[in-house]
């Protein structure tokens, strides 16, 4: 199990280094609903190892809200909002946001080792790696301005938290790790509706504007 | 019987590293549809760049001429210490390790630079800078790549590295390996020249390693080519033999197994070219500022193989 954990772990932390690495908010996304496939699969391999059925439906949940609904609803938007479809203006360069999340990594796992890692054995390092991919996200959302990519930073770390999840605290109940899964779904649906009202409020001020503009040329 | 076999070796890679550059221009051809240049066109090219003579810039020194000759020989020096044909070292195999090899290959590309430079061509100085700048960087991955395999076989020794590859199915399997192949990959694509780094038209924008031997003609001009082409047979071979697909390499001086390994080899090789045409057909070219964010890539891998050593306890 803990091969398979491991592999998992360190196939999540590749993916994460290639969110650093795009510019195209569809890429990102699609990078990302690939890490959770994923995990989904780990779930689906732990379920069938342990003939539980509760990581089965948490591989169909992971899979299909975060594999598939929301990475879906991202897309959707970004042909509305064509302007974000990339990123501009990152905080960054691309090969230093890499070096610097590749940095976070070995930081992380040495911080789980001089930490939790001292109380956990042997085979509770493999907890690292979901460490990792929680700085990950985390650095994927203050090294971008783009609201979509932040947004799948923050779906990033709670990756990790589903996967520390899984392999931590086992006899977690099923409810709280769909919860987990499923939490982010409201996450994204709430993040939808305050950009949609920030987009109708941004073009009644620019109606607003045009306006202004209009009479002052008919004035003059 | 040892010399006997580096001179085979040496034979080997220097007469067929212009077929798999050949071959390489004919796949990417037919992929598109077209009829494509003959398989041994690379052949016909140097016969005839042999029989024409040299122009040689007025303002060029002696280096200048001295150094196609120069590179070519470092480049069969090298494919008498590499694992191609045997998985157990020739003759000239002790000289040298890993790091040697890796240092008598930046001995030739920093002689092949110096000679751009020397030609006072604004291209080949165009070429030089580059291939100074991405190498500055490709390299010490490089190195960090043949430390990451010291960790496996304890060595830097190639043949120790194959024999542990090809014996210990935990070694091959493990993480660390996977990711120095990927990192290794990588690099071999910064090095050849393929894509996404370097597309292989005329156009100065994308020319790296094509614009340095602007100012060579005839001879010269045909040891630099076929330098090339040899350096890209080594590192294709090394990529085979060390790293991805270590099996078959004969262990033992026995003539049977050695000339079927020829045969293998060359399926290798043939099936790696066209691996690379694919890719050069499907991928676009970088920009040069992004090559770097390859590279930055290609570092995180070869250092993701000592994490991966680092968190499983080389356990897996």
């Amino acid at each position: 199990m803990s091969a398979t954990y491991s592999i998992t772990g360190f196939i999540i932390i590749v993916l994460g280094l290639f969110l650093q690495w795009q510019v195209y908010v569809s890429r990102i996304v699609f990078t990302f609903a690939a890490s959770s496939i994923v995990i989904a699969v780990w779930f689906a391999y732990q379920g069938i190892v342990t003939d539980s059925y509760s990581p089965i439906v948490l591989a169909v949940l992971t899979a299909g809200v975060r594999g598939t609904l929301i990475p879906i609803l991202i897309v959707r938007n970004l042909h509305v909002t064509p302007w974000r479809a990339r990123e501009n203006n990152p905080v960054m360069g691309t090969a230093s946001s890499i070096v610097l999340s590749l940095v976070l990594v070995i930081f992380s796992l040495w911080l789980f080792r001089w930490s939790i890692g001292r109380y956990v054995g042997a085979t509770g390092v493999y907890a690292a790696l979901p460490f990792a991919m929680l700085f990950q996200g985390a650095f994927l959302i203050i090294s971008r301005r783009n609201a979509f990519i932040q947004m799948v930073g923050y779906l990033e770390l709670e990756n990790g938290v589903l996967l520390l999840g899984a392999w931590g605290f086992p006899q977690l109940p099923l409810l709280i790790e769909a919860a987990i899964v499923l939490d982010l779904l409201g996450v994204v649906v709430v993040a939808r509706i305050i950009m949609r009202m920030r987009e109708e409020s941004l073009s009644i001020d620019d109606r607003a504007v045009a306006e202004a503009a209009l009479s002052e040329d008919m004035r003059g | 019987m040892l010399l006997l076999l580096s001179l085979v070796q040496l034979a080997f890679a220097a007469l067929l590293a212009p077929f798999f550059a050949g071959l390489l221009s004919t796949v990417e051809e037919k992929l598109e549809s077209k009829s494509g240049p003959n398989v041994l066109q690379r052949y016909f090219d140097l016969i005839k760049l042999f029989r024409k003579e040299s122009v040689v810039p007025s303002v060029a020194s002696p280096f200048f001429r001295l150094a196609p000759y120069a590179t070519f020989t470092l480049y069969l020096f090298l494919t008498l210490v590499l694992p191609i044909i045997t998985a157990f070292p020739l003759t000239f195999g002790p000289v040298v390790d890993f790091v040697g090899g890796g240092l008598i290959f930046g001995a030739a590309a920093t002689v092949k630079k110096i000679a751009a430079v020397d030609s006072r061509s604004n291209y080949a100085h165009l070429g030089a800078s580059r291939a100074a700048s991405i190498s500055s960087l490709s390299e010490p991955i490089m190195v960090l790549i043949f430390i990451m395999l010291g960790v496996l076989s304890g060595t830097n020794n190639p043949y120790i590295i194959n024999n542990t590859l090809q014996t210990s199915s935990a070694w091959y399997s493990s993480l660390l390996h996977w990711f120095v192949v990927g990192a290794f990959f990588m690099v071999l694509l910064v090095e050849t020249g393929q894509l996404p780094i370097e597309s292989q038209t005329q156009s100065e924008f994308g020319m790296i390693d094509q614009s340095m031997p602007i100012e060579y003609s005839g001879p010269e001009l045909a040891f630099f080519h076929w330098g090339g082409y040899v350096k890209q047979f080594l590192l294709m071979s090394v990529f085979l033999n060390v790293f991805s697909l270590p099996f078959w390499v004969p262990m033992k001086p026995e003539p049977g197994p050695l000339l079927g390994y020829l045969a293998i080899h060359f399926v290798k090789m043939t099936v790696l070219t066209v691996v690379f045409a694919l890719l050069n057909e499907t991928v676009s070219k970088y920009r040069l500022y992004k090559i770097f964010d390859f590279i930055a890539m290609t570092f995180a891998f070869a250092l993701l193989a000592g994490l991966a050593y680092y968190v499983t306890g080389g356990d897996l």
